[in-house]
């Protein structure tokens, strides 16, 4: 259980290290990379170790830097007030991950709201449709970098 | 007869121009005292003490463009609000406010008064029904559930007095009205209070218009005149239900020194100064509990309240 | 070409036994907000919440800004408490800049949380009796609000949105009559406290219609990940100031207030028992009050490439900030984590099976604030 637990079997499942993450001012915070693939099943062993209390997601579009679109998902154990980061890579001409809104059901919402912002699709998320963004810009991802106010206002 | 003197009655004074006097001075005054009892000042810039508010808000709803819904029965729509407000002035016609200040005064003056503040419901409900509209409709499903249970101990408590005083005749109540008639229908009084702030919509017990829950409830889908023709039927049923109260329990016209009219309206403040601290203080109660409320208590306790009036009759 | 918010398109109105109720956005007590409530008579089967009708998008408005004027938008996340988000702001670009404020700015900073955090819950409260149809005490907690509201004109020139805490210090330096009017706001409060408490907790015709309406059970608050007085009022002490204290809230005494029962009764009592704490720190930090009288620090105008999670338990519950810098004049990714974002869904859980009288108290219980649910 807790984070002695989550860093062995993450270590043996999918030979990931825990790196220390100093940037995050409240707590005490791992981060674990992962690749896209396999966020179902962290977000299970995740849950099993007792990281039960859901925060964040954070996408962050990293493409005028030449990379993909960062997804970082933050976790904290109530218990041994320890935080987790989650990061991913995703390509952004094909962004397509895994929904976790059956393990964690506060995720529902924020997913939704970042598939309507960046276009990241959620697969097996039940809701996928417009929740807080104008139909005029339904389709055009606006937190993309990509996207710039001034050249589609009208 | 006096033909004449008939037609003033009627149409000036305590008919229908005074009954309009009275919804201006009822909504200003419970403007300004609610506003004294949340610590505001309330209307104040239109006329001295800003009483000429009430007059310039109803002259601005009167502007106001009649919209009806598509979907509406337009005939029904507009007939729906003037019925309201005919049949409560038809009640305002018997209230005495002083020996020989009436419009009619007949041997029945209680249960006729009973009987049309009960087509009320109905009416209200047709409000509801004819606008085609959600929010109207759920108000007017819930005005009859709330009316049908207030109206019982409304009937039962105010009937309780005529028993008493062995006639439905609202001056020969009055005028056999004493300090013992007084202590003896003192649980009917209490019964009825809470009954008129049940069929009046009054808070708490405003859950047909429930701002928070269901809009306006009948009222939302109403403008300009027609608003005002319900609004006024409204107000108008306070003052009529309030004049019941004095008239039944608390002597009406009579009281010392001062003329027999003045004595009216000192008793009716009171019983409006009652409703206005009530909106005040409370909120607003459930369907489920006020049925629970009528139908568990107040039900029953007239029911016993007769009985016991029954036996002190006969004693 | 602008169409207008969202258009309502899908056809309304009954499905098969149901009525479908738009309760919403041209309404009383919903705030600029659609629930979708299926009705049986007059229980409610179904809710569907549809936020979005008061969405500005922030998060990509704040890449434009620089680090310093991002406060602007910072702080109309929610007008009600806008000084909880400027403090939670302050210190992650302070953190990106690796700069320290000194310690009296970081007290400060606690009285202005403190005071934003009892503006808003005033409001809260009279707007709990708002949803029961009552007005007297949303009036009474009002004029009280203008003390407080009085010492933030005189300080920062603004009733609401004061933009007055900004990363490296405080914009203005706090005058003698400052801490005057701050005084003068706590003593009226202590004088009108016993009364508004006795008035507004034993009031019997609330404690009718909140006891036992919306239970949300412990798990649901883990599950749904709810924040702030609604988690607290499910028996879950979760409080950053306590928690993982910032801003110098290690030095204070105070008790996070929980209640154990989860319904809408409890969490009308964690507000109101938390305006008394929120005055308990602020006596302690003006008496506290460190010397110095520098208020604001230099700040670079470029901060270097970094990243920084923040959270300040601000009103509503925490909030936080998940800020990236690539280096420039200004953060080059923003992503806000409001309360009221995450505890509205808990409504879709629990609203089922009451009557659609209750849709309003559980509502006004959930305490939301539309600005930082749709951000």
């Amino acid at each position: 259980m807790g984070i002695e637990g989550l860093k062995k079997l993450m270590k043996t499942y999918f030979g990931v290290e825990a790196k220390e993450y100093p940037h995050n001012l409240v707590a005490e915070t791992y981060l674990f990379e992962i690749e896209p693939v396999h966020i179902r099943e962290v977000a299970k062993l995740l849950k099993q170790e007792g990281f039960n209390f859901f925060h964040t997601l954070a996408p962050v579009d990293y493409s005028p830097k030449g990379r993909g679109l960062e997804l970082n998902y933050f976790f904290e154990n109530l218990e041994e007030k320890v935080w987790v980061v989650i990061r991913t890579e995703i390509p952004l001409d094909n962004p397509q991950i895994d929904s976790i809104h059956d393990i964690y059901p506060a995720i529902e919402a924020c997913e939704r709201e970042e598939w309507e912002k960046f276009g990241i699709n959620f697969v097996g998320h039940p809701r996928l449709k417009p929740m807080l963004l104008d139909d005029t810009l339904q389709g055009k991802w606006v937190q993309r970098k990509s996207y710039i106010p001034e050249a589609h206002r009208s | 007869m006096d033909w004449g003197l008939i037609l003033f009655k009627t149409l000036v004074f305590p008919g229908l121009t005074f009954l309009l006097l009275v919804i201006f001075t009822t909504f200003y005054l419970e403007r300004k005292l609610v506003a004294d009892m949340h610590g505001r000042t309330g209307p104040y810039y239109v006329g001295p003490y800003g009483i000429f508010q009430t007059v310039a808000d109803i002259f601005k709803i009167l502007q106001k463009e009649v919209i009806i819904h598509r979907e509406a029965d337009k005939f029904l729509f507009l007939l729906v609000p003037a019925v309201a407000f005919l049949m409560v002035a038809l009640v305002a016609a018997f209230i005495p406010y002083d020996e020989n200040l009436w419009i009619v005064s007949t041997d029945f003056d209680l249960v006729i008064s009973l009987a049309l503040l009960t087509s009320l419901p109905a009416i209200f409900l047709f409000a509801g029904w004819v606008s085609r509209s959600k929010y109207p409709f759920i108000g007017g499903i819930r005005v009859i559930n709330q009316l049908i249970s207030g109206e019982i101990p409304l009937w039962l408590a105010g009937l309780s007095v005529a028993l008493w005083y062995g006639t439905f005749n609202y001056v020969e109540i009055v005028q056999k009205f004493d300090i013992i008639g007084f202590f003896v229908n003192l649980v009917g009084f209490a019964i009825f209070l809470v009954a008129i702030l049940i069929v009046a919509d009054r808070p708490p017990f405003d859950i047909p218009e429930a701002e928070q829950e269901i809009v306006y409830g009948f009222l939302t889908e109403y403008t300009g005149v027609g608003y005002l023709l319900l609004a006024g039927a409204k107000f108008l049923e306070v003052f009529v239900l309030a004049a019941m109260t004095v008239t039944l329990f608390l002597g009406g016209f009579k009281g010392p020194f001062l003329p027999g009219w003045v004595w009216f309206f000192i008793k009716i403040f009171f019983v409006y100064y009652l409703a206005f601290a009530i909106r005040a203080s409370t909120p607003r109660i459930r369907l489920d509990q006020l049925i629970r409320l009528t139908w568990k208590i107040l039900v029953p306790l007239s029911l016993l309240n007769i009985a016991v009036i029954l036996i002190l009759k006969a004693i | 070409m602008y169409r207008g918010a969202q258009i309502i398109t899908e056809p309304v109105g009954r499905e098969g036994d149901l009525m479908i109720l738009n309760w919403g956005v041209q309404h009383p007590a919903s705030g600029p907000m659609r629930i979708k409530v299926w009705l049986d008579g007059e229980t409610i089967v179904k809710v569907e919440n549809d936020p979005g009708y008061v969405t500005r998008n922030l998060e990509k408005l704040l890449e434009y800004r620089t680090w310093e004027n991002a406060v602007v938008n910072i702080e109309r996340i929610c007008f009600i408490d806008d000084l909880g988000t400027l403090v939670n702001w302050a210190l992650a670009v302070e953190k990106l800049a690796e700069v320290e404020v000194p310690k009296n700015v970081q007290y400060f900073r606690v009285i202005l949380a403190e005071v934003g955090r009892i503006v808003s819950h005033l409001i809260g409260i009279g707007s709990m009796f708002g949803a029961l149809g009552v007005a007297t005490p949303m009036m009474w907690v009002l004029s009280l609000r203008e003390y407080y509201l009085d010492f933030l004109e005189h300080y920062s020139g603004y009733r609401i949105s004061t933009a007055s805490i900004v990363p490296g210090g405080l914009k203005y330096a706090p005058t003698k009559e400052d801490f005057e009017l701050l005084k003068k706001a706590i003593e009226e409060t202590e004088r009108r406290w016993p009364e508004y408490k006795e008035l507004f907790r034993d009031n019997p015709t609330l404690v009718e219609r909140y006891k036992g309406v919306g239970v949300i059970p412990k798990e649901l608050v883990y599950e749904m990940g709810l924040r702030g007085p609604v988690a607290r009022a499910s028996g879950v002490d979760y409080d950053v100031r306590k928690r993982y204290p910032y801003s110098s809230y290690e030095d204070f005494d105070f008790n996070v207030v929980t209640k154990e029962d989860g319904d809408a009764y409890s969490r009308f009592l964690v507000v109101l028992e938390e305006v008394e704490e929120s005055v308990k720190i602020l006596k302690q930090a003006l008496e506290g009050m460190p010397e110095g009288d520098k208020w604001k620090v230099r700040m670079p105008k470029k901060i270097k490439a970094g990243e920084v999670y923040s959270a300040v338990e601000w009103a509503r519950g925490a909030v936080e900030y998940f800020v990236v810098s690539d280096g420039g004049t200004g953060p080059y990714r923003v992503k806000i984590s409001a309360p009221s974002f995450m505890n509205i869904w808990v409504l879709e859980k629990i609203a089922p099976g009451h009557k659609l009288a209750d849709l309003a108290t559980i509502f006004a219980s959930l305490y939301i604030c539309h600005g930082d649910l749709d951000r």
